[in-house]
């Protein structure tokens, strides 16, 4: 059987493609915040905080690390209403993405601040330094330089996760793409596409932190 | 016709010009001691011997082989050149059996106890028989080295290629691997070696081959070219490498 | 219909579980062998052959597997072939798992020294003896953990067959809550059991690890 493929249909609901793109573009911008910050957070109680403390932050890393994100989200949007507590399908997918790449970066952030060999502290606090001016004169650079790579693909596969809040009807770049297809019936060529444009968003995010990676440690 | 016969060998590395028009013979039954400042190309003269570097330009032929010429059989060559390796470069997941049997059985297809007694004699002339069941990280610098000799003999090499070969060992272990390159050296081996032990190149070598800016500077008898240079390069290197 | 959520239910749940195992083995074993055929590309002298293999990883690697998951599902249909998500589900796992399986083994294979390849090469052995006799044995050890490690990621990523129809862990869960409309305790149920996989081989891989450094 021969197939005459279609993208002109694909390509005439590009306001769809643009919508999708603009929601995946600002959930994986506010869970690169909000995740880098509870990733932060994590790593410092951590590292620094009571055993107590420790051991809550590593129930939470290992209760995210080891299940799916998909099952996650289900829990946030299907099953918190049934306790009494509702989220919209925007607000459930930025909330459990920020949550699970806060587990994700809590344990590479750690690993930097581990790597930073106690000596360095100590020559830092042998000069006068305070607590808080050994961190951030001392450990944050090399430690983030460290990590970069680990950090950077890291929100690569968080932003090519996103695409699973289409499952719960958040409308992403991935939902847009069932949009078209249910009205084109362009299965393949819908799907082709949008998955050029996650390649094309991969390749701009890890241009992005190479760009940065020049600007922040190219002199150092 | 020489062994070895290298003639106007070029090797750069990228800009780098390490070799430069390099020539050197050696006959069957000889023994050459290669010296020279770091970067010189000593080492890497040698590991052209065998093919492990590409040469750009120039010709070298081993034991009747055309080392540098497209097609050549490097892996028959290299069954009759041995090379023992600054950093020893044994196989830490395989026991010193092993490490000396492995060549034998998969590429000449030596059958297992034959293969035992092969370890077993090349280790009886390394002095080390008794460890032949011990395992790489359970053996001293010099043994670990005397066992990678071993592995080379087990091969029945016409030719030896020794790169610095004491250079990472601690001073008190140097002696036991020199002892071995003797009694090589008795038994008639042709040797190749890029040393820093003028004392032994001096006892040992028939002749030695001073290596400067990628050249064969100066060579000539052991005794007579250490202790009279013709050229105030190697009295250079000389007064400097014996204060 | 709606019933109440009972034993019986998570009894299914637990069954479910045979799917995620058995589609998580299909992936392993499927993007073991693109993996292996990655990992030699990655590392071959010849450069368009590790061009090739870099394409291939940054392809794969920078799209989403539920986009690989569709195209296979709905997408062949329209060449006429009726895919079952078994189908769909085993080729876009094996796809998936390949490139990242290639990128942890080719890392395993460079992290062995280069003059472990040289000592090999001046015994006379070929290029596949040094290979299978000097290399492998040795990247292999080095390669189990993080190799576990990503055994976790392909548990918890087969849950994404469950979009295409693909009854497992997931999709069982989903069925559960649509007949029970119990879908916070089913779900937590189900990450429950997804954590009682993964967890004991997260602490494995993370063990094997620990050894590796302490062996070093």
């Amino acid at each position: 059987m021969t197939y005459s493929f279609q993208f002109r249909d694909v390509f005439a609901a590009w306001e769809f493609l643009l919508d999708g793109l603009m929601l995946t573009l600002l959930l994986s911008a506010v869970t690169m915040v909000a995740g880098l910050g509870i990733g932060a957070a994590g790593a410092a109680a951590k590292v620094y905080g009571g055993p107590w403390v420790r051991r809550i932050v590593a129930g939470y890393v290992e209760a995210i690390r080891n299940t799916p994100l998909i099952v996650q989200l289900f829990l946030v949007f299907f099953g918190l209403p049934g306790i009494g507590i509702k989220f919209d399908a925007e607000t459930a997918a930025m909330l459990t993405l920020s949550v699970n790449l806060g587990a994700y970066s809590t344990e590479i952030l750690r690993a930097g601040l581990e790597a930073i060999p106690k000596s360095q502290l100590e020559a830092g606090r042998s000069l006068g330094l305070s607590g808080w001016q050994v961190f951030r004169y001392v450990v944050f650079f090399p430690a983030l330089k460290v990590i970069y790579p680990a950090l950077a693909s890291q929100l690569v596969l968080l932003m090519l996760a996103t695409s699973v809040v289409s499952q719960i009807s958040a409308e992403d770049l991935f939902h847009a793409a069932s949009i078209i297809q249910s009205r084109t019936f362009r299965d393949f060529e819908v799907y082709a596409v949008v998955a050029v444009a996650y390649l094309a968003l991969a390749l701009i995010f890890r241009a992005l932190f190479a760009l940065l990676h020049h600007l922040l440690f190219a002199r150092r | 016709m020489s062994l070895v016969d290298l003639s106007n060998v070029v090797k750069r590395f990228g800009a780098l010009t390490v070799l430069d028009e390099a020539s050197l013979n050696v006959e069957q039954g000889e023994i050459v001691a290669i010296i020279g400042r770091s970067g010189s190309g000593k080492s890497t003269l040698l590991r052209c011997i065998n093919g492990l570097e590409a040469i750009q330009a120039g010709r070298i032929v081993v034991d009747g082989t055309v080392v540098n010429e497209p097609g050549t059989d490097l892996r028959a060559l290299r069954q009759r050149v041995g090379i023992v390796f600054q950093s020893f470069n044994l196989f830490p997941h395989l026991s010193v059996e092993r490490n000396i049997t492995l060549a034998p059985r998969v590429v000449k297809h030596v059958p297992n106890a034959q293969a035992r007694e092969l370890a077993r004699v090349a280790l009886r002339k390394v002095g080390l028989e008794d460890k032949i069941d011990a395992w790489p990280d359970q053996l001293s610098g010099g043994q670990q080295q005397r066992v990678a000799i071993a592995r080379s003999l087990a091969m029945s090499p016409h030719l030896m290629l020794f790169d610095e070969i004491t250079s990472a060992l601690d001073p008190e272990l140097v002696g036991e691997v020199l002892k071995v390159l003797e009694e090589m050296a008795r038994e008639g081996m042709t040797m190749m070696l890029v040393t820093h032990e003028m004392g032994f190149a001096r006892r040992v070598a028939h002749r030695v081959v001073f290596m400067h800016h990628g050249k064969v500077w100066e060579q000539g008898p052991a005794a007579q070219t250490l202790a009279k240079p013709n050229t105030p390069e190697l009295e250079t290197f000389l007064s400097a490498v014996l204060h | 219909m709606i019933r109440d959520l009972s034993y019986i239910d998570v009894l299914y749940l637990i069954a479910a579980m045979r799917w995620t195992l058995a589609l998580t083995v299909i992936a392993f074993l499927g993007g073991g062998i693109v993996g292996i055929v990655i990992a030699l590309l990655r590392t071959a002298n010849w450069p368009p052959l590790r061009w090739l293999g870099a394409l291939y990883v940054h392809g794969v690697q920078g799209t989403p597997l539920l986009a690989w998951l569709f195209v296979f599902f709905f997408g062949l249909s329209i060449f006429g072939i009726t895919v079952s998500p078994w189908i769909a589900a085993a080729a876009a796992y094996s796809i998936y798992a390949g490139a990242f399986l290639g990128e942890i083994w080719r890392g395993c294979l460079q992290a062995i020294a280069k003059t472990q390849w040289e000592a090999g090469a001046s015994l006379g052995l070929s290029t596949a003896q040094q290979l299978r006799y000097v290399i492998v044995p040795q990247a292999v050890r080095i390669a189990i953990p993080p190799t576990v490690g990503f055994l976790v990621q392909l548990i918890k990523n087969t849950s994404l067959a469950a979009v295409i129809g693909f009854v497992e862990l997931t999709r069982e869960g989903q069925l559960t809550t649509a007949t029970t409309f119990r879908p916070f305790t089913v779900y937590l149920i189900v990450a429950a059991l997804y954590f009682a996989l993964c967890f004991p081989l997260t602490r494995w891989s993370r063990r094997l690890e620990g050894r590796l450094h302490v062996a070093r």
